[in-house]
């Protein structure tokens, strides 16, 4: 996975561009996908609830990997957009943290892996995992610096170009 | 929709979020590339010789002059890989998939991918990542409020 960093800025890239051409999408809603794109690093919780820990607790077998895949954030955007007050902020919220979650999956995609294949994110629909082209890995600083340059051209952009 | 629906409402999608956790925790070794992941074989070495297997390992030295390194995988498995033509610090993560002799003490890499060439990457990424989340946080805010008498996201500026 890229940093956390990387998909945020991704997701801000991606939505601003589709807010150009979707009135309603403003930056309010941006703002909703930008923390859409944080919901499948939610297993980091890991390193401060240990899934051992919660396993020994249960007494059943525990991954918090699974925040990390389609069936993850499904739920959890679910989660997220019944957290908005109005039933039409709902309706908005929830595609937009699943799009953003969905971003994060997507640049996850391209992520090197020794034996071709990344992450089941398609789970629960499959176990498959799909074949990646391995184009980056997630320490590599080169991916963030694009990120960042990308995000300020479209932040350029959306406040002195397409604002104005 | 009243409040008290709402809650019971994310009540419910975080019993099925556990629940969902659960099961992937009780079938994630269909996800995994290989027959066993690090502390299986750990339990039997023997028994996987021959077979190519995906393991993440912390990379313990490297010998680049005869292309080797050692490696602990999963905290259980420790294994000399060779065709070993990575540069990577001790402390390092990496990914390594190929096939497993010598008891599973030996793993002759077919192919591998640095995951995190020093230990200080890994404090790069948890740094970066904490950024990012006071980022979007901080955004999220400067748009939304919190109603926490109704406990909803109500949007602040107009």
């Amino acid at each position: 996975m890229a940093d956390l960093f990387t998909h945020v800025l991704a997701a801000f890239v991606v939505f601003t561009l589709v807010g150009w051409a979707v009135e309603w999408l403003d930056r309010k809603w941006v703002a909703v996908a930008m923390v859409g794109t944080i919901f499948p690093d939610l297993s980091r919780i890991s390193l401060v609830v240990d899934a051992d820990a919660v396993e020994a607790l249960l007494g059943v077998p525990f991954s918090w990997d699974m925040t990390s895949t389609l069936g993850g954030l499904l739920v959890i955007s679910a989660i997220g957009a019944v957290l908005f007050g109005t039933a039409r902020n709902r309706r908005v919220a929830f595609p937009l943290l699943l799009g953003g979650g969905l971003t994060h999956l997507f640049l996850d995609g391209l992520v090197a892996w020794a034996d071709g294949h990344g992450e089941a994110a398609l789970y629960p629909l499959t176990y498959w995992r799909l074949p990646t082209p391995g184009l980056y890995v997630s320490s590599d600083p080169r991916v963030l610096v694009t990120a960042v340059v990308c995000a300020l051209v479209v932040f350029a952009a959306d406040r002195y170009i397409v604002s104005s | 929709m009243r409040t008290h629906y709402r809650i019971a409402l994310v009540g419910v999608f975080l019993v099925l979020t556990f629940g969902l956790c659960i099961h992937w925790g009780a079938t994630d070794n269909r996800t995994w590339p290989s027959s066993a992941d690090a502390e299986t074989i750990a339990e039997n070495p023997a028994a996987y010789d021959g077979e190519r297997v995906l393991l993440f390992g912390t990379v313990q030295s490297v010998d680049a002059d005869a292309n080797r390194a050692t490696m602990v995988s999963g905290g259980v498995l420790e294994l000399e890989v060779r065709d070993f033509e990575k540069n990577v610090e001790p402390g390092g993560i990496v990914q390594v998939y190929g096939e497993l002799d010598q008891k599973s003490s030996v793993q002759y890499a077919e192919n591998t991918v640095v995951v995190n060439n020093s230990a200080g990457a890994e404090q790069y990424k948890l740094a970066v990542s904490a950024i990012a989340v006071l980022l979007a946080a901080g955004l999220f805010l400067w748009y939304w409020r919190i109603d926490w008498w109704n406990l909803s996201f109500e949007v602040r500026h107009g």
